[in-house]
């Protein structure tokens, strides 16, 4: 493992997770509550909940070569994965298994109590899950800004430092950042 | 036991290990589709065979072999459940690997997990070199991080700093594991 793994980007996980699978479980358990609580409030239902999760990583883990951080950032490109994997739910009526066929995964069994877990995990992750969906949705350096203000906790100068930035660009982002995010939580509820 | 996302993640890792397996034999023997396949697929099932050990005992302790195919020893012994040991349930706790040792901090999260705690990041701390086992904790959840202490037998328990912060924002409570929990 990484001496730093813990501190490493979304990115630089995605990049070291071809030939390092403790990498691409560092990226998985960063976001796999979150990724979880989004299907379930599509999908209102465990199961499928779970379904869609593995599936979604195991697409994720199956094609991490084909990442391009140049395109956006590692969560814009998971909730890609995920959105799809919704559209064929859709369209079939039956989650995709495909990646889980292809990387030897099999569907994992689930008892009530679990079912339940999952759904009481989901609930609980809610809200901020939502943040963090429209979060990634932001251009990136808007993005790392506001992550590291209000997720992070850290000044702006400690931001500012790390972005090589001036603080006032910095607070500019963040300010910018959380009213687009304002805006789009405010659109969907309305 | 393991929760969904535990089973998860020990499947994905598992996948990510025989395809990187895979790649590099594809590399040494190009051209030999078929055999190949046929090796890759023993090897598979070897893996998940192995993965699968620790699921079918009934015995509730969390064994060595929870990682799946981690070349880490097991290194810490769970206390056994006695009566009087605090449940964990409901409890969101990250646990970092303040040593070098590969795995010491998964097999801490195991015995957690088997006490119910809900698990969020497990990683390495920016200090590797940590002698004793610490619990941390955030504002207000001081009683729980006691409680975590008394599972693991660790007296060093104190509020977090920002470090905590960042790496684990979502754990109310935060285990660093130091060199003392070395196992038997």
């Amino acid at each position: 493992m990484d001496p730093a793994g813990g501190e490493r980007s979304d990115e630089e996980l995605l990049a070291a997770a071809r030939d390092e699978p403790e990498a691409f479980a560092m990226f998985y358990r960063r976001h796999v509550r979150a990724l979880s609580a989004y299907f379930w409030r599509r999908s209102r239902h465990a199961e499928t909940t779970a379904d869609l999760t593995a599936e979604t990583f195991a697409a994720a883990l199956d094609g991490c070569a084909r990442f391009d951080p140049a395109r956006g950032p590692a969560i814009g490109w998971l909730y890609g994965i995920a959105h799809r994997q919704l559209g064929t739910l859709a369209r079939r009526g039956a989650v995709e298994q495909r990646a889980r066929r292809r990387l030897g995964m099999a569907r994992l069994a689930l008892d009530d109590i679990e079912l339940e877990r999952i759904e009481a995990d989901a609930v609980r992750e809610g809200p901020q899950s939502r943040v963090l969906e429209e979060l990634a949705g932001l251009p990136a350096e808007q993005r790392a800004a506001v992550e590291a203000r209000v997720l992070h906790e850290l000044d702006y100068a400690q931001i500012a430092l790390a972005a090589g930035a001036s603080e006032v660009v910095v607070r500019k982002r963040v300010s910018r950042g959380l009213a687009a995010l304002r805006g789009r939580l405010g659109r969907e509820q309305g | 036991m393991s929760d969904f996302y535990g089973q998860l993640e020990r499947q994905l890792v598992d996948a990510g290990r025989r395809r990187a397996t895979h790649g590099r034999w594809r590399l040494a023997l190009a051209g030999r589709g078929r055999p190949l396949l046929a090796v890759a697929m023993a090897l598979l099932a070897l893996v998940m065979a192995v993965a699968a050990a620790p699921h079918l005992r009934s015995d509730p302790s969390p064994g060595p072999a929870g990682s799946g195919a981690s070349p880490a020893p097991p290194v810490t012994s769970p206390p056994p459940p006695a009566a009087g040991t605090p449940s964990l349930r409901g409890m969101r706790v990250a646990v970092l690997n303040g040593t070098t040792r590969s795995g010491a901090a998964r097999a801490v999260a195991e015995v957690l997990e088997a006490r119910g705690a809900t698990i969020g990041s497990i990683g390495n701390a920016a200090d590797q070199a940590r002698a004793q086992t610490a619990v941390v904790y955030r504002p207000g959840a001081e009683a729980q991080a006691r409680r975590v202490a008394a599972v693991l037998g660790v007296r060093d328990v104190r509020p977090r700093t920002r470090v905590e912060v960042v790496v684990a924002p979502e754990a109310a409570v935060v285990v660093h594991v130091g060199s003392d929990r070395r196992g038997p």
